[in-house]
């Protein structure tokens, strides 16, 4: 049951919208007239509501699709019910009661472009145009095989959605911690704060890394050019190597 | 770039409209409409798109070369049977909507300054897609796989995280969207990736909108100057839904192009719709076999959109309508909403099998 309660707050999080739910659903209850109306908007999400506490049925549900047990209050109808609640309270005195409405709706929930996650787009794929570049540096020319490529952490997420043909030797499997993925010491050397050139060059190589992309800031360890990693380019924030010892493939004819 | 505009404007409005005339011959008169006829097609396109797909993902590893112009010659026949029986309807019956100059209201300049306010909101919603990036984790899962897909041809066969090859990932290759957005990308030659951050954003806010639009026509069909008012009141709470991670209006605002924003701010608000259209009795309406087609296909979309949407959508469905069989003490209800739910035993006894 703590469990339950626990997602149910965090589906709620700061906002109030939990609160002008309840209430539209008791004001519906009283007011509501049609039945069809009423058995849709007001008695099914209820019942849903209540069968959501069920410590039962959350355990039948975590076997099905674990960790997604807050999709169960998708299923009620939130903003309409409490637009459609809001708009019958409303009355006649519409200017009013809309402006008022508004503001009580503005002040119980959170802007939704204040969130840390959204930020201006630097280009139409919504990717970091510094990653972009990266991956411009370092994806294969015509007729070549892809190549691997080993980026910091921090940009896993983004080389991908604009290329396949650069592969990685982690990824982010690798960096959610409470998924089962493989132990990948580059990606240990890549999470530490200093890059010991011959580590790096031994398990790059070890994963067939093409290349690899290091922040600026990481202090490597010992001379990268001993061990055949040669600098090819840069950007703001990060600098490319090749690495020597994983030769480039020419496509194989289909 | 002209050419890329048309072919999306073909594909995700001439086709869609197309098809949902097929549903709409089988509503009455009087409730059909643009943004009924638009959700309707857009539903079945994607039904439609989830029944040639999942089979083909299934049994051919480089499928994708099969579904594009198989998909696409699909549509296009059946947008083009609704074409040409919208004009048959149309010379029979003289018209395809309901006769406005007979039962039309005047429409007050309050009213028209409120719809101003909520196209402001809804056109504020829609730049803010466009011009804003959302980062999401979960891309580098569901993106990469369009972009894969799009570029090998390749059915959930490779990991979207590293590029490693794999096993077919059953757990995630029946929610189709990501070869879908794969599909409207090879047709407009655009990339994937703006396909999904900066172009299908406009076409799933809107049918959203639109899905709200016809709830809220149906709720308030007794006092219809309020639907403006109500429409930017749900514009509010969306733009300002934003209290957890986890509601709806963050995922419809920051996470639109997933299968599971499109879970909760298509399938579930068009269950709802269909539900108080059909079983609606104030609604004067003879013919409402054109809601229950909508609802069995909303029912093959759920699979599309994510692994949890058919129990999901089951549970909605299986609810309301037990609900709905008690207060109407009519055990019909319950038994029909069943068979319009043999989609989801369908995907679940798959899902479980294989």
């Amino acid at each position: 049951m703590t469990e339950i309660l626990e997602i149910f707050k965090a589906y709620n999080g700061t906002g109030y919208y939990c609160i002008l739910f309840l209430a539209a659903l008791i004001y519906l209850w009283y007011s509501e007239t049609n039945k069809t109306t009423r058995a849709i908007v007001v008695i099914t999400p209820l019942l849903i509501q209540l069968i959501f506490f069920i410590p039962y049925f959350y355990k039948i549900y975590n076997k099905l699709d674990a960790g997604t047990y807050y999709r169960i209050l998708w299923l009620l109808p939130m903003t309409l019910v409490i637009a459609y609640a809001g708009c019958r309270v409303i009355g006649n005195h519409v200017r009013m009661g809309l402006a008022i409405v508004c503001v009580i709706l503005v002040i119980s929930g959170t802007y939704v472009y204040k969130n840390i996650n959204i930020t201006p787009a630097e280009n139409a794929y919504h990717l970091p145009q510094e990653c972009i570049d990266l991956c411009d540096m370092v994806k294969p020319a015509e007729g070549k095989e892809r190549v691997w490529v080993a980026f910091p952490p921090s940009l896993v997420h983004f080389v991908r959605q604009y290329t396949t043909e650069i592969q990685l030797p982690f990824g982010r499997d690798n960096m959610v911690s409470t998924w089962k993925s493989y132990e990948n010491p580059l990606y240990d050397l890549y999470c530490g704060s200093v890059m010991p050139a011959d580590k790096l060059s031994e398990y790059g190589t070890q994963y067939n890394c093409n290349y690899f992309i290091l922040e600026r800031k990481m202090r490597v360890y010992g001379n990268l050019e001993d061990y055949d990693i040669l600098k090819i380019g840069e950007t703001d924030n990060y600098i490319v190597y090749r690495n020597k010892s994983v030769p480039l493939w020419d496509k194989v004819a289909e | 770039m002209i050419v890329s505009f048309l072919v999306l404007l073909i594909i995700m409005g001439v086709i869609p409209l197309g098809l949902g005339v097929l549903p709409a011959l089988f509503v009455d008169r009087n409730s059909r409409s643009i943004p009924f006829i638009y959700v309707a097609g857009f539903i079945t396109s994607l039904a439609v798109f989830q029944l040639v797909a999942v089979p083909i993902i299934i049994v051919a590893p480089f499928g994708f070369r099969i579904i594009v112009p198989l998909y696409l010659i699909l549509t296009i026949l059946l947008a083009t049977a609704g074409y040409v029986l919208m004009a048959l309807d149309i010379r029979k019956n003289g018209r395809l909507f309901k006769d406005e100059n007979a039962t039309g209201r005047l429409i007050s300049r309050e009213e028209k300054f409120e719809w101003v306010i909520f196209f402001i909101l809804f056109g504020f919603q829609l730049i803010m897609y466009f011009r804003m990036t959302s980062f999401d984790g979960d891309d580098a899962y569901y993106v990469v796989q369009s972009l894969l897909t799009y570029e090998t041809d390749t059915l959930y066969r490779i990991m979207p995280y590293t590029g490693l090859s794999t096993a077919i990932d059953l757990r995630h290759s029946f929610a189709t969207v990501p070869v879908w957005i794969a599909y409207i990308a090879k047709l407009s030659g655009i990339h994937p990736t703006i396909i999904a951050h900066s172009v299908i954003g406009f076409v799933l806010l809107t049918v959203t909108y639109m899905i709200f639009y016809l709830s809220t026509g149906i709720l308030l069909k007794k006092e219809p100057k309020r639907v403006p008012i109500m429409m930017i009141l749900i514009c509010v709470l969306h733009i300002f839904g934003n209290v957890s991670i986890y509601t709806n209006a963050t995922f419809l605002l920051t996470r639109t192009w997933q299968g599971k924003s499109m879970l909760a701010n298509i399938a579930i608000p068009a269950v709802i719709w269909l539900l108080l259209a059909i079983f609606d009795t104030e609604i004067e309406q003879k013919k409402r076999l054109g809601y229950w087609i909508v609802l069995f296909l909303i029912n093959v979309v759920a699979a599309m959109c994510s692994t949890a949407s058919v129990f999901l959508i089951a549970m909605l469905v299986g609810l309301s309508g037990v609900v709905l069989t008690v207060i109407n003490k009519n055990i019909q209800i319950l038994l029909r909403l069943m068979i319009t739910c043999v989609p989801l035993v369908i995907s679940g006894v798959l899902y479980l099998l294989l």
